[in-house]
Order: C-alpha cells, then structure tokens, then sequence
C-alpha cells in the first residue's frame, strides 16, 4: 500500500448485483492483499481511472476472506462510469473512512432501522453485523421503503434472510405500488408513524434521501426519540476522505473524519449547512 | 463631483421610497477611505450612504444579473457600466424596464496605489482634469499625468457618459475613437516572441477566475470553462492557453472595452490587450468601427444567410 | 554576528542549485514580482510580497497524485518519483509562518498528506526579512512580525550591502555552510529588534479579540448577506492566500493513459459543494463568503488555537471589490460589537 492516502490500491469487479433499475452492488477484491478492515458505517472511497473518485458507504460487514461490497446508485458522472464497468474491470479502491456506528454502546438495546432508497446500503452493513450478533442485542425492527417496489435494494435479504431470524422484524413500504404489490402504500415517515415503535431501550438508525431523514426525524421525536437516541448519516461533497481537501466540513467538523454518523443531538450543535 | 453626488442620493432615494426599485446600486464608503466599494442600498435611509468619488473603481453591471431576479434595479453608471448593461441587454439577460439608470460622466479613476506612488505619500482626494490629475494628499496638492494617476482601464477609455442613461447627471461627454495602437508592438513580434509573450503572461495565472466574474460579457447562465470535458482540470500551460484563448473568443464582438478583467486579474496578465487585438481585428477586417459599443454589427455574433464570405452545406468554404 | 554581501547572494544561490536543488526566487515579470525556478536571471529586491506565495512551491497549483496506463480489465498504476529537495529564496516571514498553518492541517491527524510531507522535508526556506511593511501588511495584528523566524529555515535580516542570517533550523545552518567562504563576521546589534518598529499602520486597525466565539454565536446573523453581498464568487482571494489550501481531485484520460492530480480550489466557487444529484449545501454567496471568514476565523481557531491568516496583505491588494480579511473583520467589529 502506497503511503500516500491518496493513491488507491487497484481492486478488481468480481461480481456485479443488478439491486434496482439504478442501483448495482458491486462485489470488489484488491489485486494485492486482503481488502481493509472497517467497520459499519465506514466509507470507501472508489474511483473509475480518468473518471474519477467518489465517496461511497460499504454495504458489506468485514471478515478476512469476504470481498468489499459498495452499492451505488447512478447519480453522476463517476457512478454512471462504475455502471458502465464489467466484472474483471479494474478501479481503485481506498479506506475505511469515517467513523462508524457505535455498535458496543447498542448491546443490550432495542434497534430500530429506519431506511429509505440507497439509504439501505449503510444500514445493510450495520444490520448484518448485528445479526451476525444476534444476541447482543434486543429486538430489532427494520423499517424500509422505496419509491416502487421494483426500488427496493437488497431484496434477499429484505424479503427472505432478514425477515427469518428471530426477533427480527422487517416493516415494507413503497411511495406506489405496481400491480404485484401487496404490502403498505406509504412514505417512510407515515409509515413509522403508525408503526409507532416504542423509544424506551431504543436506538433509532435512519438513513435515506435529505427529505426523507428530515420529517423521520420529527417523526421519531414525536414517538418520544431523544436526540442521544436518534443516529443518522450525512453526506457531503468530499474530494480527499482524510481531512485535508477542505470540503466537506459542516461548522469546524468534517463529515470524512467526525462523521458520516451524528446523533442528532450532535447535528443539534451544527451549523445546518447540509 | 459632490453636488453630483448629493443629487444621486437624492435620486436614490426617491426610487426606494417610491418602490421603483427594490436596491440601488452605488458605491459606498469602504475599509479605506481612497477604496470605496460596491454598495447596495436597499432602504431609502441607506441612500444617503451612497458616495460617488474619483476613487471609484468597480464595475458595476455585472451585479445587475444577480440583483433583477427579486425586482428592478436602479444604479449609477458611468460610460464603462453603461456599456456593460447595454451588453446584459443586448444578451437578453435583463429587460430595460428592470434597470433605472442614473448616468454620469466619468473623467478617469484614480488608482490609489498608482496615486500614492506618484505622490509619495497617501492620497486623500483627487481631481481629475484634462491632461491632469490634482491629488490631495495630508502635505500638498499637486497636478500629475494621467498615467501616473489613473487605473490603465480608463487610460484607453473613450467613453466616458453612459448611452442609456434614464437620467443623467452633470454634462455629457461626447465619446472618442479608441485608440488600437498599442496592439501593434505584439503584432509586429515574430510568432516565436509572441508566443513566449502570452506564455509567459498565462504562465502567471492562477486560475481565479476573477476576469471572468466581473466580466458584463461572460453572462452565460454556464460556462464550458468550467466543464471537464471541454477544459481539463489543471494549470498546465496547454490548459492556460485554452482557458484564455476560449474566454477571448467568446467575449470577442462582445467585449465592451471595461477593463474590468484587466483591473482584477491579480497576475497583471494583460488581457484587455488580447481583447483590443480582437477588437482591432473586428475594425479593420469586419469595418466594425466601434466593436465595444452593442448594437454595432456584430460580425462574430449573428449568422447572416447573406453573408459575403458564402455559406456551403457540409462546410467546404469557398 | 555573520554577514552575507548583497553581491554574493547570486553565487550562493548558483552553489545551491548546483546540489541538484530547485532554486526559487523572485523575479520582476512584467512589472509583476513572482517566484520563480531561477536560473540566474535578476533577483527582485523591491516587492512586498511575490503574487505566488510559498504555497506555490509546497502545495503546488497542480500536482500528479498517479499516473495509469493500460485497458479497463489490465490496468498499471504508478505513483510519480518524489519531488526534488528545494531551496526558496526571498520569501517573507509572513509566508513562511503560512506553511506552519499548513503543517497543522497537512501533518496532523490521522492522516499524513503524504504529497505535502514530502515537499516540506525537502524545501529550504530561505525568508528575507522585511525592513518596511507595504500599504496592505497586517502581519502584527495576527501573531507575526517582519522579522519573525517561524516557518523559516533561514532568516535573511537586510542591512546595508547585504544580510545578517539567523538559521533557526539545521537545514537553514545547511544551506548557509554553502556561504562559508561568502560570509563574514560583523557587530550588529540584535536584527529582530528592528521588527519591532516597523511602522503598519493596518494592522493597528484589526481588532480580533474574541472574535470566533461571537462568530459562532452568530452563525445566521444578517450580516452575511450584506458583507457578502459586492462578491463576484471568484477564488481570487483564496487562490493568493499562503494559508488557504482546499484541493479538487481530478482525473484526466488520453485513450489508455492518465493520471490523476490534485489542484487548488475555493470555497468561493458556487460548484464547490455542488453534489451529483444537484444538491448544494452552499448555494449563495452568502453561504460561500461566511465558510471563507468562519474558516479562517472561528473553525481553525478552534481547531488549531490561532487564526488561519498571517497578514500577508494579498487580498487586501487583490481582491476587485475590497472583500478582504481586514474589510470584513470590521464590518463584523460593527455588527457583532
């Protein structure tokens, strides 16, 4: 590995998951080495060579011998190149960045995740680390919507591995239904809202598009949340991912270092530029 | 100019009392006193701050893009900023009835470190006359040259009372014909010389794109300067080149002579002479005779199905 | 105390280059002072402060991260050789004291910048000390002084007919052992004492006491559209400044090869937190103009515990419509008390 933070190792596409119409999940592998450890919520940051670079959150959970997973959705021009790419296509990958969920200061608690769209791909990591922990932890309720059923990301596991492991309980809701569609028809606020999950022993992970964590957020303070109790992810502009580009900052904190994981009594001390 | 300046405020104030404008744009007093700045008086009390001195130097078109978008705009306007709005409107990138012009004739601005050089010490006031410029300083008064005096933008400048003025203050100038000589001495270098001449200059720039943002002629809603996929990131020398080159095609047959660019390039690059070689070019090869003035022909601006030099399908010229 | 001729300066310089070492120095370009490789040619000696600071040479306008070459599915990758060692000439004490800023923010941390680290070990700053300070220096109203050592390797006090060299640094000692025949010894009282008198009458103007916790205070005070409100959003200020270094990433590709580079940016461009998707967190100037002044001014101090500013003067001298550091501090100093 170079010593420069900036240079990328080179990763090779091994597998290419086709999660919605704009949404692929690439499986990567370096060519030298095993991939990093990171822990959930970290990002990596990937680039397509003569594209360019972005900063993208890892939708697998660490373990020596599994590939790095990033799920992406086509929004601009480096992730329309990654969707352009093949398995056996070269980029470069290079991380964890960020902090991450505080997952040994959950154990024993209650976990409700609260997802919208590619706002699954941070809490796919985090869901399955604790499942891969089942114990430590209480119950867990997994709230997801998409704008159609055909854009919900990760649906193995939506549908089949989550909803089978005990205690766990997976809440389904899309903006509009299509024709197949027997589950609720609401936005994820509404939805949480008449799920009414209760705050006490609770910790509540919401990620998803600015909208949606804006009213999931008065949502869960109307259920009782406290602002310790509410963790979301924010997302920024970055160019560098170590803290020296000078871009992502939010007031004196930099989403890339301090972030992309706030409590919401954290953000409450933020300027809110974002 | 300080009866001019009291009838401005005057002026000013009636448009923001009486609601035909929604912010007057003026100078006003700066960090020093020989720099005033570009003021927005938004309220009628705030007119009486306006100030208008022979220290001013911004121009002041530019801002009228940003400020119509929430209602008219009045502001005072010397020759250059006349010009400047007579592009924006030749654009179509703001309606006349959006503006109330407030025209005044402009002898020359002083340029406070020019001055203080000149004068040895600092520079209160000034007075520009004919050929002369009287600078007040703490110790004397004394008559300089122009040159020592003024900022190189209105050395050249032959335009001194705005055309589209609603009202004007104080007498007209009549306008003169700018002088294009000084684009010779470049012309007349060897390719070579002429080369190492621009590198050198683009050499310096720093890519702050301060030429282009106070440029009443790059109006355009987006720039391609600032796509990838036209200019390549970097500062390369090849990269210089085009960023310049482009920026000065694009402005050619547009350019209103303001001097704006020149005065906020920080690098001393000399683009109003890049941009008077285009001009000289438009004179005497398009017979444009003055190519800053809008309304002209504007050879490089408009496709004619007329024109002399023919027009063939699949673009094999004549 | 030693002395080092005004006429020996060039063959000192000529014996630095000539260790294989970049030599930069100002020179008088079109009436513009810049710093540059130098090959001899006259050194300026009347400027203030070049147009490019030391930033120039330490955090370069571009710089090639890693070159590539190859198709999509067999793809080569390689880093640049390092950066050759090299001496700066002429820099002020102002710009010097720049890059200790920018060795917080490059060397500290979790992460090192490797392209930054490299540079500064390798770079000898040669500053002359200043003797006047020009209409614009408010360097004593943000810690430093016009003699002042920090961030130099070798201070140069002018005198009559030359230099008397202080080197704070072994490397500045270094590069002065290469003078060893060219310098002489001389009773000179204490050269950092003229620092002291140096008339600036700016900085006498800038009050800054207290000033980022009110800023914090106040993040959504009006004020901001007003002082923003004459800014034309160029990077001009940001671009001349020693202290500031945000950066962009960026790609380049001629059919199967390229590289990526790294090169200046600002906070002041309006796609400067433009996302894809559309989203800008930034989107007025307002917004853009208060990142500017709480960065130099309340996040760095709080981060780092002084402000992001040396008092080189530049944007003071710069910037088109007098949208400075001492022009906006005052306006705050008006609103903000």
């Amino acid at each position: 590995m170079s010593a420069n933070p900036l240079v990328p190792e080179v990763a090779t596409i091994i597998d290419i998951v086709e999660e919605t119409p704009d949404v692929r999940t690439f499986v990567l592998e370096p060519d030298a080495g095993p991939v990093f450890a990171y822990r959930p919520g970290q990002c990596a940051m990937v680039s397509v060579f003569g594209v360019g670079e972005a900063m993208i959150s890892i939708t697998s959970t660490w373990s020596p011998e599994r590939p790095l997973e990033l799920s992406v959705k086509r929004v601009g021009r480096v992730t329309a190149a990654l969707h352009e790419a093949e398995p056996g296509h070269k980029v470069g990958v290079r991380g964890p960045y960020g902090n991450s969920f505080p997952v040994e200061e959950w154990e024993g608690k209650n976990l409700l995740f609260v997802g919208g769209g590619i706002g699954l791909a941070p809490l796919r990591a985090l869901i399955n680390y604790c499942l891969e922990r089942r114990q430590s932890y209480s119950r867990v309720d997994i709230v997801y919507g998409a704008r159609s059923p055909r854009d919900l990301c990760f649906k193995r596991e939506i549908f089949e591995r989550w909803p089978k492991v005990p205690g766990v309980a997976v809440h389904l809701t899309v903006d509009a239904a299509d024709a197949q569609w027997q589950g609720a028809v609401a936005l994820v606020p509404h939805f949480l809202e008449r799920l009414a999950p209760s705050p006490s022993g609770t910790v509540a992970v919401t990620c998803g598009p600015p909208i949606m964590i804006r009213y999931t957020l008065a949502t869960l303070e109307k259920l009782g949340f406290a602002d310790e109790q509410i963790v979301t992810t924010l997302e920024l502009k970055m160019q560098c991912g170590v803290g020296k580009c000078g871009r992502c900052n939010i007031g004196p904190r930099y989403v890339c270092l301090d972030g992309p994981v706030f409590t919401r009594a954290q953000l409450k001390e933020l300027p809110q530029e974002y | 100019m300080s009866d001019i300046q009291a009838r401005l405020r005057e002026i000013a104030r009636r448009l923001l009392t009486e609601g035909h404008v929604r912010v007057f744009i003026g100078f006003g007093p700066g960090f020093e006193a020989n720099r005033p700045v570009p003021f927005f008086a938004a309220d009628p009390d705030a007119a009486d701050r306006l100030l208008l001195d022979e220290f001013c130097a911004a121009g002041l078109a530019r801002y009228v893009l940003e400020e119509v978008r929430e209602g008219p705009v009045g502001l005072v306007a010397r020759g250059c900023d006349g010009l400047g709005l007579e592009r924006l409107l030749a654009d179509h990138r703001v309606a006349r009835e959006q503006l109330y012009v407030v025209g005044v004739s402009c002898r020359g601005v002083v340029d406070p470190d020019r001055a203080c050089a000149a004068a040895g010490e600092e520079v209160r006031a000034a007075r520009v006359n004919g050929e002369t410029v009287t600078l007040i300083t703490p110790t004397a008064e004394r008559s300089f040259p122009r040159s020592a005096c003024l900022l190189d933008k209105c050395l050249r400048c032959q335009d001194p009372t705005p055309r589209i003025a609603d009202v004007l203050l104080g007498e007209a100038i009549p306008p003169g014909e700018r002088d294009l000589a000084h684009v010779d001495a470049v012309e007349r270098m060897p390719s070579d010389e002429r080369y190492r001449f621009w590198a050198r200059q683009f050499e310096r720039c720093l890519r702050c794109l301060a030429c282009r943002q106070v440029c009443p002629a790059c109006n355009c809603v987006s720039c391609s300067l600032d796509r990838p996929e036209w200019l390549e990131r970097g500062t390369g020398l090849a990269e210089q080149f085009m960023f310049h080159f482009t920026r000065a095609y694009h402005v050619a047959g547009r350019c209103v002579a303001c001097g704006e660019c020149e005065r906020a390039c920080p690098a001393g690059i000399p683009l109003g002479l890049l941009n008077d070689k285009f001009m000289k070019d438009l004179r005497d090869l398009f017979g444009v005779a003055a190519p800053h003035r809008p309304g002209d022909v504007e050879p490089l601006g408009k496709f004619c199905p007329d024109d002399p030099e023919g027009w063939h399908e699949g673009g094999e010229g004549t | 105390m030693r002395f080092l001729p005004a006429t020996a300066l060039p063959r000192w310089l000529e014996r630095l280059r000539g260790d294989g070492a970049t030599v930069w120095a100002p020179v008088d370009e079109d009436g513009v002072v810049v710093l540059r490789p130098w090959e001899g040619q006259p050194i300026a000696s009347r400027y203030v402060n070049p147009l490019n600071s030391l930033k120039d040479v330490l955090l370069p306008r571009t710089e090639t991260i890693l070159e590539f070459e190859g198709r999509p599915t067999d793809l080569a990758v390689r880093e640049p050789a390092p950066p050759q060692s090299q001496v700066v000439f002429g820099t002020r004490p102002c710009d010097a004291a720049a890059m200790e800023l920018n060795d917080r923010v490059f060397l500290e941390g979790t992460f090192v910048d490797e392209g930054f680290r490299r540079r500064r070990e390798t770079t000898t700053v040669l500053t002359v000390a200043c003797t006047v300070a020009g209409p614009h220096c408010f360097c004593r109203a943000v810690g430093g002084s016009p003699t002042a050592p920090r961030g130099s390797d070798l201070v140069l006090h002018p005198v009559e007919n030359g230099y008397l060299p202080e080197a704070p640094t072994s490397r500045g000692e270094k590069a002065l052992r290469a003078a060893s025949d060219l310098v002489e010894d001389v009773e000179h009282p204490d050269p950092r004492e003229a620092g002291r008198t140096v008339a600036m009458p700016l900085a006498e103007r800038i009050a800054l006491d207290g000033l980022a916790a009110r800023l914090r205070d106040h993040f959504e005070h009006p004020c901001w559209d007003a002082i923003s409100r004459r800014c034309h959003s160029c990077g001009l200020c940001t671009f001349v400044c020693p202290t500031c270094y945000c950066f962009a990433v960026f790609d380049s590709l001629r059919v199967t090869r390229g590289r990526r580079q790294r090169g200046w940016d600002s906070c002041q461009f309006k796609d400067f937190l433009l996302m894809a998707g559309g989203h800008n967190p930034r989107p007025t100037r307002k917004h853009r103009v208060r990142q500017r002044f709480l960065h130099k001014l309340c996040y760095f101090p709080e981060a780092y515990g002084e402000y992001q500013c040396v008092g080189c003067g530049r944007c003071v001298a710069g910037c088109p419509v007098g949208l400075h550091l001492p022009a906006v501090v005052d306006e705050l100093g008006e609103v903000l008390g």
